[in-house]
């Protein structure tokens, strides 16, 4: 599933995703300079790629923040 | 292609269009806010039903779940015709008959893109043609709830438009001038103050409206997105 989660990072920064060399819990905005236009379409990304739909209250910047949180955010979703 | 339509069994201009589109080979599914009788229902197996209050989020999200998961039928195209309209001078109107109007025109509207678009980007495929009206330009006094509300939807469709772009979904809004109707009242008053106001002197334009419905939900239309359409023949609103 990270390899996924990293792919939709790739998708939203328009690179390719071996050009991003980061570990699964470094923080995607401060170190690898994600914006906020750019999270918010990584979770329109991550719904369409798991088929899955975020509750409202799980939309928090804190469960986007790493690979490892998003992952855990992922998986406590049901379609 | 598989049209939804919300309002499209009891509404008047939502059950024209379910017509067309059922004549024209498409698979309808007409929302339903209050029990229907069968024998009411155009005789159609392309037509699908369901119980739907668009301001209800549980509604909205079990409507597209059943849709695109359970029943495997994908809707490429949602036609947000439901609305409401509580007439009255603002400063006397109701504040619950205020937020019914919004939570109906507004937020109902805006449920129904949020989930529409969420199974229809996985398609990388699909349309939203909201009804708006042309009150939304105009300021016709009495109605100045609904007015603001389908203000509100011109701004929700075009910015929903730019957004969506990238997935290559659609969003286009289209604003019926006056056609007589529960919404209205059937008031034959304001009817011919409207047909006063036509260039053409035409009465209503529902049939035009129907047409030009059937003829944006055409897939040739594959490049128009952002736009707003009046379907009427008037330069004062
Ligand atoms: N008629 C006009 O002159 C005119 C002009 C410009 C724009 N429009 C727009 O065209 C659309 C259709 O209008 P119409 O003239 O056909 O009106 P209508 O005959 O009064 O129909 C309104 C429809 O909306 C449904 N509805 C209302 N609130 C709802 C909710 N919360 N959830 C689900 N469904 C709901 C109603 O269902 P129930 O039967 O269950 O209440 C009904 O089917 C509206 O958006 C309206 O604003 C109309």
């Amino acid at each position: 599933m990270k390899e996924r989660i990293k792919q939709g990072i790739a998708v939203v920064k328009k690179v390719e995703v071996k050009e991003l060399d980061f570990g699964n819990d470094t923080d995607l905005i401060e170190e690898v300079g994600l914006t906020s236009i750019q999270i918010m379409n990584l979770i329109f990304y991550l719904e369409s790629e798991f088929n899955i739909i975020f509750d409202d209250d799980d939309l928090d910047l804190e469960n986007f923040q790493t690979i490892n949180n998003i992952e855990k955010v992922v998986n406590k979703q049901h379609v | 292609m598989n049209i939804l339509v919300t309002g499209g069994i009891s509404s008047r201009i939502g059950k024209n269009i379910v017509g067309r589109l059922l004549e024209e080979g498409h698979t309808v599914i007409a929302t339903y806010r209050n029990d229907i009788s069968n024998d009411k229902l155009p005789q159609s197996e392309r037509l699908h039903t369901f119980k739907l209050d668009i301001s209800e989020e549980a509604d909205v999200k079990d409507c597209f779940n059943h849709f695109f998961n359970e029943k495997a039928l994908p809707i490429d195209t949602l036609i947000n015709n439901a609305g409401t309209n509580v007439g009255g001078m603002l400063t006397q109107l109701k504040t619950k008959d205020w937020k019914e109007m919004i939570d109906t025109n507004l937020t109902g509207t805006f449920l129904m893109c949020k989930y529409f678009s969420k199974y229809a980007a996985r398609r990388k495929k699909g349309q939203i043609i909201n009804i708006g009206s042309s009150a939304a330009n105009g300021n016709l006094p009495y109605q100045g709830g609904y007015n603001a509300s389908k203000a509100g939807l011109i701004s929700l469709s075009k910015t929903l438009a730019v957004e969506l772009a990238p997935y290559n979904l659609r969003v286009n809004i289209v604003n019926p001038g006056f056609i007589p109707s529960q919404l209205n009242q059937f008031s034959e008053a304001k009817e011919i103050e409207e047909t006063e106001k036509s260039l053409l002197g035409i009465k209503h334009n529902l049939s035009n409206l129907v047409d030009f419905i059937s003829f944006i939900c055409a897939d040739s239309l594959s490049g128009v997105t952002g736009q707003e359409f009046n379907i009427d023949s008037r330069l004062n609103k």
